[in-house]
């Protein structure tokens, strides 16, 4: 392609005119530059053929690399001429082509005169070439078209005649919404004979919505925009939509590009987040440096924050600077003029911006709450308050809690002595003893280690049955005592007959023993004989330990007597009854019921057991009863931590601190400033570093010294270079400098895109490399001229669109012309309108907009995942949903796992800057018009519509293909046309007239013209 | 949603023919012809040139830059990271040193915490000719090592999954770039311009997804074509959007339509190569609708054949359907085709029952792919690729039933396609932890692999972004010793 394109331009120069940066630089870049350019680290013999200087002088023994006017005793003459394989230069790799070999033979001979590189050089005034643009066309020739005239006549061409207005309003109503004109809209701009019909048509356009949609998304192939991670770990970013929101606002807002640009790179530190109606749009803007892909589960936490930094770094260079900057993170860029040290030293500024929020795996990235400074303020005062009354509520709460254990735990003997007088409980029995199980199962070793459980076996349902004896008929209470660390109710019944539809069901706390606690699962008469106590469930079962039948009048005269020694010793009764049950059976208390350890030494060790770090004077025994008692009372589920009876049991003092302290918390946290969006962002970190140099960009290669931050001063051109202060990461800077109206890059690059988006091929082709390996632009003076003007507008986007296609060059008819071509066959001189195959999204949303069903609503997420969860997964499972008939730009982007409809039509692969779609032709974008469900469904509804719409004007078969063809193409068929439609429909006619219709409409969907911009 | 079309195709067919001469495709083209000379667009005073249907496509078969061993790959994906300690290579004093603490330095990063070391669960014992060590969890493999080239010095860069298997896919773990795969056909085009060139079967979307098998910033007709995915049974898999909803007939006749209107279009836009690709591609779709279906079909293979590959067996049935697959897309001329067993193969833990059940798995069909390809003369110039993104620490993890990743020395083998057979190159240290003799980098694997399939890995360059890019990036060094 470059070699065509050269063709073309050498052929336009003429013979003999050899320009060093079209023709020559083009060459040494791709073929010597590697060995003989800026790169110190790889230079061979010492040589570089990048500078003047360096070229020309003494190599030793007379030798010269390049002796001007002199090709014969000009070395790199005879080296890349040389048939001796072992002379021939470059070593490896293709040799140079004889027309290559030629264009060097006459730049030596004509002087070897060099030139700095054109992206490098201050933009230039480009005034408005004495050309009279020979178009047959009314429309007023401009700026735009006397620069192209001037190359048209230069290379002997003419322009096309100007298109008609049917072929205008279809091209510019997609070229700026992505949409196809109504049938409407058509009509109506055919109707409209006002002189200004063409600057209302376009201005009509821009003011619609759909204007930033469409050029909101071409922006977003430049920010990788995505909503999932991609790389390694696909999690799903779900407030990227926020971004891209925001992106489409700006577009549709006409924001100034300068202002465009310092967001995205600054938006955090200017003044709008002092302005809360701009900060959160400010920080949203940010989340072009956040959304990047990252390897999240990498283990080397220093190299994935320089992997993410050079991701950063990779996608500014190529957004705004149109630089490969991130070739120089292992060496200084083989061609550019990017020093290693000029890299590092943005490494700095990057490296001193926070992007995550963890580097943990699976690592996250930066949200912030979308508001202003002071609001972000207020809510970290209001925090902090709220934190701080909550601290004091709690200490205050735990303050009384303790008082009132300290009284029961001073009444421990007593409750030792109560609970031995207590009427004897029959005794119960372990759940594992003798039940029938079904799908669950006795645990002995993990959560019943040493007392054995019955649990689930893993999910699903379960069944227990247990039998016992009565041996006296009457009332009896049927207790069991159970764990569980989430509800699990189970169902129970006796002799068949339900008598707890959902017993068992209370979160204990835990699913070990510590967490068990006695339940009444219900009282009932029971007969004398065999019975049989089921427990069931269709979910997991709670960890079941014991269970008692105990009769009523047992357990009331055990009632009535806790009772009474509650009263006696001023405790609740739930301390009684819970303390009893724990001398019962609890391992804990095992030491004073076998007798081993003395009454009063209970005591001694619960009258400490609040106290902190009393341990150390104590011997083993001692500090294991210890151990034992907390367990036993002051673990969750004993009887000294019931909640409900301490909190019955609190001094009229506590409870009035508490309350007051519950009082001021509740009123702060009514004063909760109000939820405010999450945006993916990035903020300063606390202390910005300049970093090193590190040789091979290896972070495990020993450190130079440090980089001071800064910026690229080598393509500065007249940019004057800022200071970044100590305490700045250096992005306002950065941002400042790319908007110097004296950068030779940024707005030449940016007039280069649109220029790109509107003709479908830049000015330079290379829409993000601008570098010396980079295309050169066909019309140099006029991109100089478009980046000038655009910034003396204060880079006002829609006037740079206004400009354009109100010039007769946009104009122009599409039609091929075997003169031109011959000539300029890829018209890189825009003597056409080069028609062209539309993009992903534009097909998509011309197919809803035909059939009807598009939904025009702006905004918002589709996403269906919790936000960071994983969107793809490696069992392929895939959470993304495509079937919203929403704009194309709204669908999930999910990056490894693009949506087919999109990957198929040359989607950009969303992990990396772009702003040159491909547009290829290729098999499985005909199978997908074939074959695919979205297709056939757009086409049955569009064919649908159409015959209810026929069906209520009785309109006949030909009037319809003719309202077909309106609404897909803006135009009506030829009468060829409408015979093979009809034909087609004849044929088709035993499907039955709708099936026919589908068919029919799935073809017309399916052709060239259909997605295809003429 | 236009399944309901399917009806006797006979009534169809005698339905077009009544037309008359207006549906079949060859006299509308013939039709066409005429107005294109002589009609309207003479009129217009521009004749475009006539429609080259065999103009070269992206797929087109290239010449190499030198004379190639294999024609083809099929590369047998481990997903998970196998053991190379449990399975190929063996180490006596890991064996002896069970329970004592690794004697060396251990990897800076590591994925998660190792203990002491933890010998092979599984008896090793040398086989066929080359006397090749092999663990008791390759039978079959074992009984064909006289045919395979075993790597023991494989190392990479990363011990995270999705970084590994990019890296192995792409060359690079942290830039979007084309898959070896996509690479390949770039550089090769393919042998039948009916099907893709590169097809993956079963691949997974975790880990890289789609990026490891992309074509990045390759042309996109060397993407890699996925048939079926991880998660869905091989004998479930299609490829997407290949099934017609609708007859053939009714298909064709739609088909026909549309060629008559993209050529009636043509006559007003003049020369259009994106037009006239668009036309053929729909062609080209049909014909690959057609073929599709045929190679994917294994219902003709023998009975013995299906046993060959363990598709009779439960355990073996999905990857040897895929290895079977892999044989007939090879067969049809596919030039690079993946195998994925599915993540299967991560034992942090339950090492001794998964790696004994993944191993049961591969075992039977990938000696049965080998052994087939070689019995039909296919083994010559195919190259066959066994390996998983990285093996696995000689160190335990966890309850002394697990090991780590350990991208520092693992093994993979090959077969067939110009590599020695009955060999083994490399080795790791005395526990089988780090690569250490004739230490092979992935790059170096990736430039072996094109060279032999007849490709300078220097020389094939795609200029994107700035740059040349190549599959090894910077790096990557030939591996002669392992070519016959």
């Amino acid at each position: 392609m470059h070699a065509i394109a050269l063709a073309v331009l050498t052929a336009v120069a003429g013979p003999g005119e050899v320009d060093f940066t079209r023709d020559v630089r083009p060459i040494l870049a791709a073929k010597c530059f590697v060995c003989h350019g800026p790169d110190s680290s790889s230079r061979k013999a010492d040589l570089r053929l990048d500078l003047r200087d360096h070229a020309l002088a003494d190599l030793g023994d007379g030798l010269h690399a390049i002796s001007p006017g002199d090709p014969g005793s000009s070395e790199v003459f005879f080296r890349i001429a040389s048939d001796d394989p072992e002379l021939r230069m470059p070593p490896k790799g293709e040799p140079l082509t004889p027309e290559e070999i030629e264009i060097l033979r006459r730049w030596i001979a004509a002087g070897a005169t060099y030139a700095n590189h054109w992206a490098y050089e201050p933009v230039g005034d480009s005034p408005r070439p004495p050309v009279r643009w020979r178009a047959p066309t009314d429309a007023e020739p401009g700026v735009i078209d006397a620069f192209i005239a001037r190359s048209l006549d230069r290379a002997d061409l003419t322009p096309s005649r100007e298109v008609d207005r049917r072929t205008f309003i279809r091209r510019a109503t997609f070229d700026l919404t992505g949409l196809p004109p109504t049938v409407d809209e058509v009509d109506a701009f055919l109707s409209d004979s006002a002189p200004d019909a063409y600057e209302r048509l376009i201005d009509r356009l821009l003011d619609s919505p759909a204007y930033g949609e469409r050029w909101g998304r071409h922006w977003l192939d430049v920010a990788r925009y995505a909503d999932s991670n991609g790389v390694d770990e696909n999690t799903a970013f779900a407030n990227a939509h926020r971004y891209r929101d925001w992106v489409v606002s700006a577009f549709n807002e006409n924001m100034p590009f300068d202002r465009f640009v310092r967001l995205q790179l600054a938006g955090d530190l200017g003044p709008e987040m002092d302005d809360p109606g701009a900060a959160p749009s400010a920080l949203a803007a940010t989340g072009f440096l956040a959304i990047g892909p990252k390897v999240l589960a990498e283990p080397d936490k220093e190299k994935m924050v320089f992997d993410l930094v050079d991701e950063q770094i990779d996608t500014v260079g190529k957004a705004f600077l149109a630089q490969t900057l991130s070739c120089a993170r292992c060496h200084d860029h083989k061609f550019d003029p990017i020093s290693q040290e000029s890299y590092f030293a943005l490494v700095g500024v990057f490296k001193s911006t926070r992007t995550m929020s963890t580097l943990q795996t699976v690592a996250r990235a930066l949200e912030r709450d979308a508001e202003s400074r002071a609001d972000a303020e207020a809510r970290r005062v209001h925090a902090e308050a709220l934190a701080g009354a909550t601290r004091a509520h709690d200490e205050a709460l735990a303050a009384a809690r303790h008082e009132v254990q300290q009284r029961w735990l001073d009444r421990v003997v007593p409750l030792l002595e109560a609970a031995r007088q207590l009427p004897p409980s029959p005794p119960n029995r372990e759940a594992e003893d003798g039940p029938t199980l079904v799908n669950l199962l006795v645990d002995h070793d993990r959560w019943g280690v040493g007392i054995g459980v019955v649990r689930s076996t893993g999910g699903g349902s379960g069944r227990v049955e247990w039998e016992f004896e009565v041996a006296d008929p009457g009332l009896h209470e049927i207790r069991i005592r159970y764990a569980s660390d989430e509800e699990r109710p189970v169902l129970a019944t006796l002799d068949g007959a339900v008598i707890a539809d959902a017993t068992l069901g209370a979160d204990t706390g835990s699913f070990f023993p510590a967490g068990q606690r006695w339940e009444t699962v219900a009282t009932v008469d029971l007969p004398t004989g065999f019975h049989r106590l089921a427990c069931e469930s269709d979910r997991a079962f709670p960890h079941l330990d014991r269970l008692a039948v105990v009769p009523a009048s047992v357990a009331e005269a055990r009632d009535r007597a806790a009772a009474s020694t509650a009263d006696a010793l001023g405790v609740p009764v739930e301390v009684v009854a819970g303390f009893a049950s724990a001398y019962a059976d609890h391992p804990g208390l095992e030491p004073w019921r076998s007798g081993e350890a003395p009454d009063d030494a209970l005591g001694a060790i619960a009258g400490t057991l609040l106290e902190e770090g009393a341990n150390e004077s104590l011997d083993e025994a001692t500090i294991a009863h210890r151990e034992g008692l907390r367990q036993a009372l002051l673990a969750e589920g004993g009887p000294f931590a019931d909640e409900t009876a301490m909190e019955a049991s609190f001094s009229a003092a506590a409870r009035e601190s508490i309350e007051q302290r519950e009082g001021e918390r509740s009123e702060l946290a009514a004063q909760q400033p109000a939820m405010v969006a999450r945006v993916l962002a990035v903020e300063e970190e606390a202390v910005p570093a300049d970093v090193s140099l590190h040789v091979r960009g290896n972070h495990t290669n020993a450190p130079g010294p440090p980089v001071p931050r800064g910026v690229p001063a080598a393509i500065s051109g007249g940019a004057s270079i800022p200071a970044i202060p100590p305490e700045a990461s250096g992005r306002a800077e950065l941002a400042a400098w790319l908007l110097d109206p004296a950068h030779p890059l940024t707005a030449r690059v940016f007039v280069n895109r649109v220029w790109h988006w509107h003709f479908g091929r830049g000015l330079v082709d290379t829409t993000s490399d601008f570098g010396t390996r980079g295309g050169s632009p066909s019309h140099p003076e006029l991109l100089d001229r478009l980046a000038r003007d655009f910034v003396a507008s204060g880079w006002d986007v829609k006037a740079l669109h206004r400009r354009i296609m109100s010039s007769a060059t946009y104009r122009q008819d599409s039609r091929w012309r075997p003169d031109a071509a011959a000539i300029d066959p890829e018209n890189r001189l825009l003597w056409r309108w080069s028609p062209r195959r539309l993009e992903a999204e534009a097909i998509r949303d011309a197919m809803l907009a035909t059939s009807g069903t598009l939904d025009h609503t702006m905004g918002g997420s589709l996403l269906m995942v919790d936000n960071f969860a994983y969107v793809t997964n490696d069992q392929s499972g895939n959470a993304a949903r495509y079937d919203e008939p929403r704009r194309s730009l709204y669908l999930p982007i999910i990056r490894n796992a693009i949506y087919p409809f999109f990957a198929t039509f040359d989607y950009t692969d969303a992990g990396l800057s772009e702003g040159c779609r491909a547009r290829t032709v290729i098999a499985p974008q005909a199978l997908f018009m074939l074959n695919s469900p979205f297709v056939e469904s757009q086409s049955r509804a569009w064919a649908d519509r159409l015959l209810a719409a026929s069906a209520d004007a009785a309109v006949g078969e030909i009037e319809l293909i003719d309202r077909a063809y309106r609404e897909a193409f803006g135009r009506g068929p030829t009468p060829a046309e409408t015979s093979l439609g009809r034909e087609f429909l004849a044929a088709m006619s035993i499907e039955g007239e709708r099936d026919a219709w589908a068919l029919y409409a799935q073809v017309l969907l399916s052709t060239s013209e259909f997605i295809t911009l003429e | 949603m236009f399944c309901h079309h399917r009806q006797t195709a006979t009534t169809r067919r005698e339905m077009l023919k009544s037309c008359g001469a207006g549906f079949g495709s060859m006299a509308f083209m013939g039709l066409l012809a005429d107005r294109f000379f002589n009609g309207v667009a003479a009129a217009d005073g521009v004749r475009p040139p006539a429609l080259d249907v065999t103009a070269t496509g992206p797929l087109t078969p290239r010449a190499t830059h030198f004379p190639p061993r294999a024609k083809r790959v099929i590369f047998l994906f481990m997903h998970g990271g196998p053991s190379q300690v449990d399975t190929f290579d063996y180490k006596p004093l890991l064996q002896r040193d069970d329970g004592k603490p690794f004697p060396g330095d251990k990897p800076r990063v590591q994925f998660a915490q190792t203990g002491d070391l933890l010998a092979s669960p599984w008896k090793f014992r040398q086989h066929g000719e080359c006397g090749a060590w092999v663990s008791e969890l390759f039978p079959n493999v074992a009984e064909i090592v006289d045919d395979l080239c075993f790597v023991k010095s494989l190392h990479g860069s990363n011990p995270a999954h999705g970084a590994a298997l990019l890296k192995i896919h792409t060359g690079s773990e942290t830039l979007v770039r084309p898959s070896m795969g996509s690479w390949i056909t770039y550089g090769l085009g393919s042998e039948n311009q009916n099907l893709p060139g590169f097809v993956t079967i079963s691949p997974t979307l975790g880990h890289g997804g789609v990026s490891n098998f992309s074509s990045a910033f390759l042309p996109a007709a060397h993407h890699g074509t996925p048939y079926g995915r991880t998660g869905v049974p091989s004998s479930e898999a299609e490829f997407a959007h290949m099934n017609a909803g609708v007859d053939k007939d009714v298909q064709r006749a739609q088909l026909d339509l549309l060629g008559s209107l993209n050529r009636e279009r043509l006559l007003r836009t003049g020369d259009d190569a994106a037009l006239e690709g668009r036309i053929e591609a729909f062609e080209l779709a049909f014909r690959m609708q057609a073929e599709a279906p045929w190679v994917v079909d294994t219902g003709a293979e023998s009975e013995a054949t299906l046993k060959l590959y363990g598709i009779d067996e439960k355990e073996t049935e999905d990857f040897g359907r895929q290895c079977l697959l892999a044989r007939r897309f090879s067969e049809a001329g596919v030039r690079f085709v993946q195998c994925t067993h599915s993540y299967k193969w991560d034992q942090h833990g339950d090492l001794r029952n998964m790696h004994e059940r993944n191993s049961k798995e591969v075992d039977k069909p990938i000696a049965g792919l080998i052994r087939d390809l070689k019995s039909r003369g296919m083994l010559d110039d195919t190259l066959v690729i066994w390996g998983g993104e990285f093996g696995r620490t000689p160190a335990a993890e966890g309850d002394k039933d697990g090991r780590d990743h350990n991208p520092h020395g693992f093994t993979w083998f090959m077969a067939g396609g110009g590599v020695k057979p009955g060999f083994s190159f490399g080795a790791t240290d005395d526990y089988g932890w780090f690569a250490a003799e004739d230490k092979v980098h992935v790059h170096d694997m990736h430039a072996t692999i094109l060279a032999l399939l007849g490709i300078d890995h220097l020389r094939l360059t795609y200029h994107h972004a700035g740059r040349d890019h190549r599959l090894t990036d910077v790096h990557g060094n030939v591996v002669r010793e392992i070519m016959a």
